[in-house]
């Protein structure tokens, strides 16, 4: 090859190769690309070329130019992936916990409802089947004539439904949610 | 009042001492022999087979061994035993379980006592 390197030069990850032709009689000054173990551009080779030589030459670079190009380009797509699969990652790890902290929540409101039931049967239910049943005492009590016993069962029954009102009052409180409370109290705090 | 002139002869089952007192006074008010009272349903089991009662008043909901698995347990020992359920809940799916475990009548608290009476078998 009727040919001499004329210089080396340093090229970036993206440079464009430029295919410089200077024609000077029947001889041209051709830039090859030199190409990188993973596929860009690292430099590029000068040579002065007869132009037959040249135009093999031009389609040479050209490979070289696309496959700098393509490498590039499949670095990019590699880092993308990398990072497309780490946010994947994370997007899954946000899911699954906020499965968790629903299914925490939904066993927490059920846990709280079986409680709520259960002091409802052990305490109105209860204390109110037993003043029904006084109540009935007392019908009998008044059907007998027996009047003395249906004023101590009336006071009984009275006594009983102060106590229940008692019992249900300290439900309600508990019931009460706590947001209503810090909501009422930035209620204030905003007047 | 029993067939044979006698009064008819009641455990009342509940895990509440206040129920299970007015209960009591109640069934006795009406007539009706109150023979034993249990706190729960292990305690109704060896009750009624050492008692064995025309009747018992069985609460569905109580620590350990409940209503329900108690009249399973006591049905079998006894065929005649009217085993009334007595429950503050109106849930047909334990009315159903009661009924499969061998229970006469399931009944909600704050029924009439007439109800009840009947139920017992008192008159």
């Amino acid at each position: 090859m009727n040919s001499r390197i004329l210089r080396v030069t340093a090229a970036t990850d993206s440079v464009f190769m430029v295919m410089a032709t200077q024609r000077r009689s029947r001889l041209a000054t051709t830039l090859l690309p030199l190409l990188a173990a993973g596929g860009g551009a690292a430099g590029a080779v000068a040579t002065t070329l007869g132009l037959q030589q040249q135009e093999a030459v031009g389609s040479a670079t050209a490979i070289a130019v696309l496959l700098a190009a393509f490498g590039y380009v499949y670095r990019r797509a590699g880092r993308a992936r990398k990072e497309l699969g780490v946010a994947l990652a994370r997007l899954a790890r946000a899911r699954d916990d906020r499965i968790q902290l629903l299914a925490r929540t939904a066993r927490s409101a059920q846990a709280e409802r079986r409680r709520i039931a259960t002091d409802l049967h052990d305490g109105p239910i209860q204390r109110l089947t037993a003043t029904a049943f006084t109540l009935d005492l007392l019908t009998n009590a008044l059907g007998h004539g027996e009047l003395d016993a249906a004023n101590e069962l009336a006071f009984r029954i009275r006594t009983q439904l102060a106590t229940e009102m008692t019992s249900l009052r300290r439900l309600m409180t508990e019931l009460r949610p706590p947001v209503l409370d810090d909501g009422a109290e930035l209620c204030h705090a905003s007047v | 009042m029993h067939p044979s002139d006698r009064p008819t002869r009641v455990i009342v089952v509940d895990d509440d001492e206040a129920v299970r007192t007015v209960l009591s006074h109640v069934l006795a008010d009406e007539g009706l022999e109150v023979v034993g009272v249990a706190g729960d349903g292990a305690a109704a089991v060896s009750l009624a087979e050492a008692l064995r009662p025309d009747a018992i008043v069985l609460d569905v909901r109580m620590p350990g061994i409940g209503g329900i698995e108690a009249a399973r347990r006591i049905r079998p020992t006894d065929p005649d035993v009217r085993l009334v359920m007595l429950s503050a809940y109106d849930d047909p799916t334990l009315q159903r379980e009661a009924a499969a475990a061998g229970a006469s009548t399931f009944l909600v608290k704050g029924c009439a006592l007439s109800e009840l009476v009947r139920a017992v078998g008192g008159r």
